[in-house]
This record gives C-alpha cells, sequence and structure tokens, in this order.
C-alpha cells in the first residue's frame, strides 16, 4: 500500500528536478551581458510603443460576455438535440422557455447599446 | 412519495416562478414604457411594481400554503425530484424572505444611489428567489447553485452606488471572498458526496447514520469536508475567521443593500446551515472518541470568537452603517449556539424552533436599523452616529422606535429580542454528557456579551436624545423609511408580549420541514438508545441506490 506511493513521490521529486535543474543550470553557466537593446519586449521587429498598462475599450468586454452568452446556449443545445428523441414534448417546452431568457437577455444588451461599436 | 414530479410541483411552486418572471419584467418595463423617466421617477415605478409583485407572490404563497400544504399533515412533501421542500417550510420561509423583500425595497425608494433601476429591482427580486430556492433546497446540488445565484446577484447590488468609489470597492472585495469560500465549500459537498454516494440531505444523513462507525473518528475526509463546509457557511453567516468581508461590504453598499445582506441572506444560510449541519452530517456532529470532536467542537470555538470579536469590535466604531455590520457579526454568533443546539440538543426540533425565531426578530431589527442609515444618507450623505444627535428632540416618534429596537438587539424584556435570546439559550442548554459543559460556557459567553453590546447599542440611544444637534436637521422621513421603521420596531414590540405565536409558528416548521439524521451515540449509551430508533437501513453499503428507503 505505501509501497505504492513511493513511485508518486519519485515522480514528483523528478518532474520538480526537471523543472528546476535548466532554471538553475542557466542561472550558473550564462554569460551575463546586459544592454538596453536586449530588454526588450521584442529584440527584433516593430518598436514598442508605450508601457502595457494601456487601456481599452470597454466593450470588448461586453462582445465576449455577449459571446459567452451564446456559446453556453450552444452547449446545452447540442447534447438536447442529440438525445431529444428520449425527452420527449417537455424537453422542447423547457428549452423553448431557456432560449427566450437567452433572447430577453439579448434584447436588454441590444436596448442598452451594447451591441453599438463607438 | 416518488421521485419525479408533476404539475402539482409547479402549482407549488408558482411563486418563485412569478417572481423570476416579474424580474424579467421589471427588466422590460424599465427599457420599454419607463426609459422616458427621470431616475427619481422610474425609481418610484419600478419600486412600486416590484412591491406589487412581492406582495402578489406573498398572497399566491399564502394561497397556497391554505389550499394545498394545510392539508398534509406530518412531515412536508418533497417536490421536483425530492430536491425541494414543498411544505410549511417552504411557504413560511418564502413569506418571510418576501416580506424582508418589501421592507427593502421600501428602503431603496428611498433615496437615487444609482440610475440602473431596471437592473437594481429585477437583482432584488432574484436574490429573492434564490433565497426562497435556498430555504426550500433539499439536495446539495440545488443547495449550491442557489446559495451562488443569491450571493452573485449580491455582489452586484453591492456595487450598484455608482458615484461612490467605496462602493464598487465593497463589491470587488465582496466577491472575491465570496467566490474563493464557495470554492471551498463546493469542495467540501464533494467530499460528502464521495463518502456517501448521495446528494440528497435527508438521504445522507440516513446513510451516515446507517454507516457501521458514525461519527468523525479516524474519517480525515469527512473532517476535511466539514472544515470546507464550514467555511462556506461561515462566509455567509459572516463567522470570525470569515468575516473580514463584511464591515467592508456592509458600510460601501447602499444601505437598503446592506440590509438585504444582512437580513435575507443571513436568513437563508442560516436555515441551509441548519439543514446540512443538523440534517446531513447531524451524525458527525458530536464527540465520539477523544480524537474527534466532531463538528461541535469546532463550530463552538467559531461561535465563541464571533461574539465575542463582533461585539468587541463595534465598540470602537462611528460609522452607523459599519456599526451595524459588527453587531450583525456578533448576532451572527449567537446565532451559531443555536445552530449547535440543533445538532446536539435533545430537543433538536424546539432548538431550531427557537433560532428561526431569533433569526426573524434579528432580520426585522436589523432592516429597521438601516433604514436609520438610509435616511441618513439620502439627507447628510454620510452615517456616522453622530448625525444622530439630537433626534429624539425633532422626531420623538423615531426616537422611541429606535429605542425599541436597540433594546430588542441587547434583550431587554418587554421586546422579543429579550425572548429571542431567551429560548435559543435555554434550549441550548438541553444537552446531555460532556457537550453539557461546553454549552454551559457558550452560553456564559452569549450573555457576558449581551451586556458589552449594551454599551454601544445605548451610545446610539445616547446620542438621539442626551446630545445636542450640530448639523443641518434632518427632513421629515417620509413612507419609505418610517415604514420599515415602524414595521420593526412594531414587531419587535409585538412578539415581546406574544412570542408564543412565533414560536409555535416555527415549531411547526421546524417540525415538519427539517429532516433530522439520526444523532450520535457515545459508546455508553449506545444499547439503550437504538432500541427505540427506528429501523434503518439493513446494509448501509447498498443505501445509494435508487431503492433506499424513506422514513
Amino acid at each position: 500500500m505505501v509501497y505504492n506511493y513511493i513511485f508518486i513521490g519519485l515522480l514528483i521529486l523528478v518532474a520538480a528536478a526537471f523543472a528546476a535543474g535548466p532554471l538553475v543550470a542557466v542561472a550558473l553557466l550564462s554569460p551575463k551581458k546586459r544592454s538596453a537593446t536586449k530588454s526588450e519586449t521584442y529584440e527584433c521587429g516593430v518598436l514598442t510603443v508605450g508601457d502595457s498598462w494601456v487601456k481599452f475599450r470597454m466593450q470588448y468586454y461586453l462582445y465576449a460576455i455577449l459571446f459567452v452568452l451564446f456559446d453556453v446556449e450552444t452547449v446545452f443545445l447540442y447534447p438536447w438535440a442529440v438525445s431529444y428523441g428520449g425527452l420527449g414534448f417537455f424537453a422542447l417546452i423547457e428549452m423553448i422557455i431557456f432560449v427566450v431568457m437567452l433572447l430577453v437577455g439579448l434584447a436588454y444588451a441590444w436596448a442598452r447599446g451594447a451591441l453599438r461599436w463607438l | 412519495m416518488a421521485a419525479g414530479f408533476s404539475l402539482q410541483d409547479f402549482i407549488l411552486f408558482s411563486p418563485v416562478i412569478l417572481l423570476t418572471g416579474w424580474g424579467l419584467l421589471t427588466l422590460i418595463l424599465d427599457l420599454t414604457v419607463l426609459s422616458r423617466l427621470s431616475d427619481t421617477d422610474r425609481n418610484r415605478a419600478l419600486g412600486l411594481w416590484t412591491i406589487a409583485g412581492l406582495v402578489s407572490s406573498v398572497v399566491l404563497c399564502q394561497f397556497l400554503a391554505f389550499e394545498y400544504v394545510g392539508n398534509v399533515s406530518g412531515q412536508d412533501t418533497l417536490i421536483f425530484f425530492d430536491t425541494l421542500n414543498g411544505g410549511v417550510l417552504y411557504t413560511q420561509f418564502a413569506a418571510l424572505v418576501l416580506l424582508f423583500a418589501i421592507l427593502v425595497t421600501c428602503l431603496s425608494m428611498v433615496w437615487n444611489f444609482t440610475s440602473h433601476w431596471g437592473e437594481y429591482y429585477a437583482l432584488l427580486t432574484w436574490s429573492a428567489v434564490s433565497m426562497i430556492v435556498l430555504i426550500a433546497s433539499e439536495d446539495l446540488i440545488t443547495l449550491f447553485l442557489s446559495l451562488e445565484t443569491m450571493t452573485i446577484c449580491l455582489y452586484l447590488l453591492t456595487a450598484m452606488e455608482k458615484s461612490k468609489k467605496r462602493s464598487a470597492e465593497a463589491g470587488l472585495k465582496y466577491f472575491v471572498y465570496g467566490s474563493v469560500s464557495s470554492a471551498l465549500f463546493l469542495f467540501g459537498l464533494s467530499l460528502v458526496y464521495g463518502q456517501t454516494g448521495s446528494t440528497g440531505i435527508d438521504m445522507i444523513g440516513q446513510i451516515l447514520s446507517g454507516a457501521e462507525r458514525p461519527g468523525l473518528s479516524g474519517n480525515v475526509a469527512g473532517g476535511v469536508a466539514v472544515l470546507m463546509i464550514m467555511v462556506g457557511f461561515g462566509f455567509k453567516v459572516s463567522a470570525v475567521p470569515f468575516h473580514q468581508w463584511a464591515p467592508d461590504a456592509y458600510e460601501g453598499a447602499p444601505a437598503p443593500v446592506a440590509a438585504w445582506l444582512a437580513s435575507g441572506s443571513k436568513l437563508a444560510s442560516l436555515v441551509a446551515m441548519v439543514k446540512v449541519m443538523g440534517g446531513a452530517l447531524g451524525t458527525w456532529s458530536a464527540t465520539t472518541s477523544p480524537t474527534s470532536p466532531g463538528w461541535v467542537g469546532l463550530l463552538a470555538l467559531i461561535s465563541a470568537a464571533t461574539m465575542t470579536y463582533g461585539n468587541f469590535a463595534a465598540l470602537g466604531q462611528t460609522n452607523l452603517k459599519r456599526l451595524l455590520a459588527y453587531s450583525s457579526i456578533a448576532h451572527a454568533g449567537y446565532m451559531l449556539v443555536g445552530v449547535i443546539a440543533v445538532g446536539i440538543s435533545t430537543r433538536r426540533e424546539e432548538a431550531a424552533a427557537a433560532l428561526f425565531f431569533y433569526l426573524v426578530i434579528y432580520g426585522l431589527t436589523t432592516i429597521a436599523g438601516f433604514a436609520l442609515a438610509s435616511w441618513l444618507d439620502r439627507d447628510r450623505g454620510t452615517e456616522d452616529v453622530d448625525d444622530l444627535n439630537g433626534l429624539g428632540r425633532r422626531h420623538p416618534y423615531v426616537g422611541v422606535a429606535v429605542c425599541v429596537l436597540m433594546l430588542s438587539m441587547i434583550g431587554i424584556p418587554p421586546t422579543a429580542g429579550f425572548f429571542g435570546k431567551l429560548y435559543m439559550f435555554m434550549e441550548a442548554l438541553n444537552v446531555g454528557g460532556q457537550d453539557k459543559v461546553t454549552m454551559i460556557g457558550l452560553v456564559a459567553l452569549g450573555l457576558f456579551n449581551s451586556v458589552v453590546s449594551a454599551f454601544y447599542y445605548v451610545r446610539i440611544l445616547k446620542a438621539i436624545f442626551l446630545r445636542e444637534s450640530d448639523r443641518k436637521p434632518l427632513q421629515n422621513m417620509g413612507p419609505e423609511v418610517s415604514l420599515p421603521l415602524a414595521v420593526g420596531a412594531g414587531l419587535a414590540l409585538f412578539f415581546g408580549f406574544q412570542p408564543a405565536s412565533l414560536l409555535e409558528d416555527m415549531e411547526v416548521v421546524s417540525r415538519s420541514g427539517l429532516r433530522f439524521a439520526e444523532r450520535p451515540i457515545a459508546s455508553e449509551e449506545r444499547g439503550v438508545v437504538r432500541t427505540i430508533l427506528p429501523a434503518r437501513t439493513e446494509n448501509p453499503e447498498a443505501a445509494p441506490a435508487a431503492e433506499a428507503p424513506k422514513p
């Protein structure tokens, strides 16, 4: 019983060593010559402008949330459609209620102006 | 009762279905018919519309209670695949939650703290819906789902006051704490499922008490499950180590939302806690061996820390909402004594009834307390205790009402708060064996804490009656503030003179609505008690199967 766990322990040790080994080796062996060019985000290519803490549009989030809404709807619709034969009429009503609620959500977002790209 | 569902289940649950649709209609109304109106008018119109929905749901609920539930004697029926309670427990607590919601809606109409009134009232309605489902849930999955629906609505409501940064901050803090504790809670529930193979609360209770070794001794997974579940419930009822969100969330949230957090959310969570700890995990409650104290030991520690910390931290508060937040933490500590009593008392139903009595009175007085805070918020924009200076001279009726409220919160006789504490602490002493010492200690600590709490409650009264006002006077409160205040103070006084009327009602609820698992039996008394208990499952290993018996 305990014997079996020895292998799991060994595996964890080997995995940790495998991950940490290269880092330690690099820190010990690599030559260290720092320069301004080397510390740039992209050493070659287009020059970066500004820093990474920039503001960007809230609307990306809104679109993402609306996308998730319909993604989830699809996730529920597929298994429902596959097993519809065994579920019967009641499942249809349930799914209609579900879809109508999501539609109200979409209509709400639409009426609030979430779909207008400013 | 057979598993499955019928048309009657839908009829029984129609108040909840009605409210869900009502919330959707609130959103639609806000965007169509009312979109041209000013914020104030929309607030008023949607507030009245929401109250209409809540009231019709209460009426429907009481009609159903009269028509269907009243005929059923004994245990409540379960509906929808045995996942929800469809009996007295559901109808009575639904009416209570809706009463709280109506008072909170009144408070929301006091002033314009947001412009998104459609969203606000829809979320308020839906959180009431999920609280009712949470109270009615008889299955761990339903319980977790409704708990999540409730808290997600509450996160958003907390962050609703857009003009104030601390409102968003409060919402974020509440959200971060809440989501972590929910994750741990779910992990705990999954461990319980892993041990029993069932998610039904009653079924888990039966399986655990039918196990070869009832109790927690030597059961590491069970111990971890209890710990995790305690984190979840501890967060919801704001018990110390998991209370840090409460003062910030209550202070940052608009006063009506804070009232809703303190009353409805706490009521629903504590009823769910009684069901899970007392019903499903009842067998794991008490000491079964020296190495395993059961969850009673853990909860006793949490309870003692909660009431002591809450009261002592409240002493130094100058902000009324923050003071009420710490007072609600302290009250959570007292109520956890009641939960322990439900776990190990010899009169478990009566102990639960006493706890419910306390919860109702606490909810009503707290909403009334936050009514005062809303009034200050509207007229001053701040809600310091000093803002109340000289209130008694200018508004004598308000002074009297607040006086009743504070006396009830301390627990001084002619008010209901006294009877709440009396019943709950008396029931807590109905235990036998070695737990008696723990309970006597807890009750003594509770009484000591009541004395400490008197200090800061009386400070509010001192500001109202003895200080001279040095700030600009408050305007007339209007019906939106006076109604919750009057209802809270009036009922605190009424149930102070007629405590039996509410207590008997709660006893009916707990007798028919709660299903307690067999209590764990200390080894010396095992032989005696076993004989009088109903026959258990013959083969505990086979119990998860579908044909397992029901009482």
